[in-house]
């Protein structure tokens, strides 16, 4: 069993404007980790999330989620991870342990097991308050939590958050970073997440990548980039990595 | 596989009945018009033409068309308001092929346009068209609507995902409204006035699946509008399934 939960080697992504957002890619995360992909605006983090969670493709390069190539076998590497992309992406009709049920099943859970997990993560999420209410009805915050609740239905090895906490109240991302630390520590899920809060990716990861200009610029532990660019917490040691990349 | 195809089905399923509109709209236009344009020319039947099976037996197939008008906007209404909230993104990331998100709301359209034949002949036969087909020419002839609005339904997908723009969900029935004036569906080909018109009812594939339903329900038309009328309906079918199945990339990117 490869020791990587994903690894990327290569990747290149265009638009049709012109703009480059994936120049060449190359990074592997490993298995049982969390790790944070941070950078700039228009870094390419979303263009890569979208690749790693199958939603986009790369015009070249590979993709391997848990040993699987993402081309040809992007079904059974969506199998075996959760996504929750930046936008928030609910079923606006439907209530919350609704759409949990429906995610389960989507992924193979039987009915039984489906319904168990709903119960649970509407538990988890603090959404049992508004369990009667539809999607549309729930405020933003409760959104976000019920977006990345589906991520994690079906026990997935790997999530994949895109800005995960953006909007969530104080309490709720305490909540949101206890449950993905659990995830991690209890259940050995790999948990990869783009921030634009360095002091979340400071605080919850191993390890973290920075792209810059559609490239990997850094990939290593925590403690060796706030080192390496001479930051007193990674706040600063990023700050100062991008005025010295800004040249 | 077979419990995800059922799962996304019953979900299609599910918001059609919560959005009936489209498919009520094209059940109310389909027996307003059967029972308009029957009051209002019901009279001309007595001409040889017509067969002496009376002008409503003529003008069913009419009703059944122009089911698919507004009934087959259902499938692209509902995708359009999954992509519109970000939820088709989310069933995407599933391990399921994400075709079968499309092919779900198109059957579902189909289904509707199915009942909806059977209704529409359903009243035709109170209102007195005759149905020497029985059930079997019944059956195929709502199977005929239903293929062909399938491929119409898909094609109003098709356009929506690859343009995004809502609005384009009814615009393909729109043109199966206005073939239904360029086609034999008030009076037989030969008491179309003019000669073009006639030229142009000979090309449309209205006038193959009309005639080949009021050959299967009232025993009327020619037989021989069968084979032209169900290689249309298939090709309608298949073709636009395809096109909408080939789309769903373009929703994503």
């Amino acid at each position: 069993m490869t020791q990587a939960m994903i690894v990327v080697r290569g990747a290149l992504r265009s638009y049709p404007n012109g703009t480059k957002a994936l120049r060449g890619v190359d990074l592997e995360v490993p298995r049982g980790s969390r790790f944070a992909l941070l950078g700039p605006n228009g870094a390419g983090k979303s263009t890569l999330i979208k690749i790693l969670a199958t939603i986009g493709r790369p015009d070249s390069g590979s993709v391997e989620i848990d040993g699987i190539p993402l081309a040809g076998s992007a079904l059974a590497a969506r199998s075996r991870m959760g996504a929750a992309l930046q936008d928030v992406q609910l079923d606006p009709e439907a209530r919350p342990a609704e759409q949990l049920e429906l995610q389960g099943r989507l992924f193979g859970l039987p009915k039984a097991e489906a319904e168990a997990r709903a119960a649970e993560l509407v538990r988890r999420f603090d959404l049992a308050a508004v369990e009667g209410k539809k999607a549309k009805e729930l405020s933003g915050g409760n959104k976000r939590r019920l977006h990345v609740a589906l991520a994690l239905v079906h026990r997935p090895s790997l999530v994949i958050l895109d800005e995960p906490t953006a909007g969530m109240d104080p309490e709720i991302r305490a909540a949101f970073w206890a449950e993905t630390r659990r995830l991690n520590e209890e259940e050995g899920v790999t948990v990869f997440f783009s921030t634009q809060y360095l002091e979340e990716a400071e605080r919850h990861a191993e390890e973290l990548a920075v792209l810059d200009g559609g490239r990997v610029a850094f990939r290593g532990k925590v403690a060796e980039f706030a080192a390496a660019h001479s930051g007193e917490d990674l706040e600063s040691s990023y700050l100062n990595f991008l005025e010295a990349s800004r040249g | 596989m077979a419990s995800s195809g059922f799962l996304i089905l019953s979900r299609a399923i599910k918001n059609s009945l919560k959005n009936p509109t489209p498919l009520l709209t094209g059940l109310g236009m389909s027996l307003f018009f059967l029972v308009v344009y029957d009051a209002g020319l019901g009279g001309i039947a007595r001409l040889p033409e017509f067969q002496g099976a009376g002008y409503l037996a003529f003008l069913l197939p009419m009703g059944v068309v122009s089911l698919i008008f507004g009934s087959s906007a259902g499938s692209a209404q509902a995708l359009s308001r999954d992509i519109a909230s970000g939820y088709f993104q989310r069933l995407a990331l599933a391990p399921v092929p994400r075709s079968a998100f499309v092919l779900a709301a198109i059957a579902v359209d189909a289904l509707g346009i199915f009942v909806s034949a059977l209704a529409v002949i359903a009243v035709g036969a109170l209102l007195g068209a005759p149905v020497s087909g029985g059930a079997a020419g019944v059956l195929l002839a709502a199977l005929l609507a239903s293929l062909f609005g399938s491929g119409v339904s898909a094609a109003s997908a098709a356009a929506v995902m690859r343009t995004g723009k809502a609005e384009l969900a009814g615009t393909i029935g729109s043109v199966v409204f206005m073939l239904l004036f360029l086609a034999p569906t008030f009076v037989p080909r030969e008491l179309m006035g003019a000669k073009w018109i006639q030229a142009v009812a000979a090309c449309n594939p209205l006038t193959y699946l009309m005639a080949a339903m009021r050959h299967l329900v009232s025993g009327i038309d020619s037989p021989a509008a069968l084979t032209p009328a169900f290689a249309i309906a298939l090709a309608a079918g298949l073709g636009g399934t395809l096109a909408a199945a080939l789309s769903v990339r373009k929703v994503l990117s």
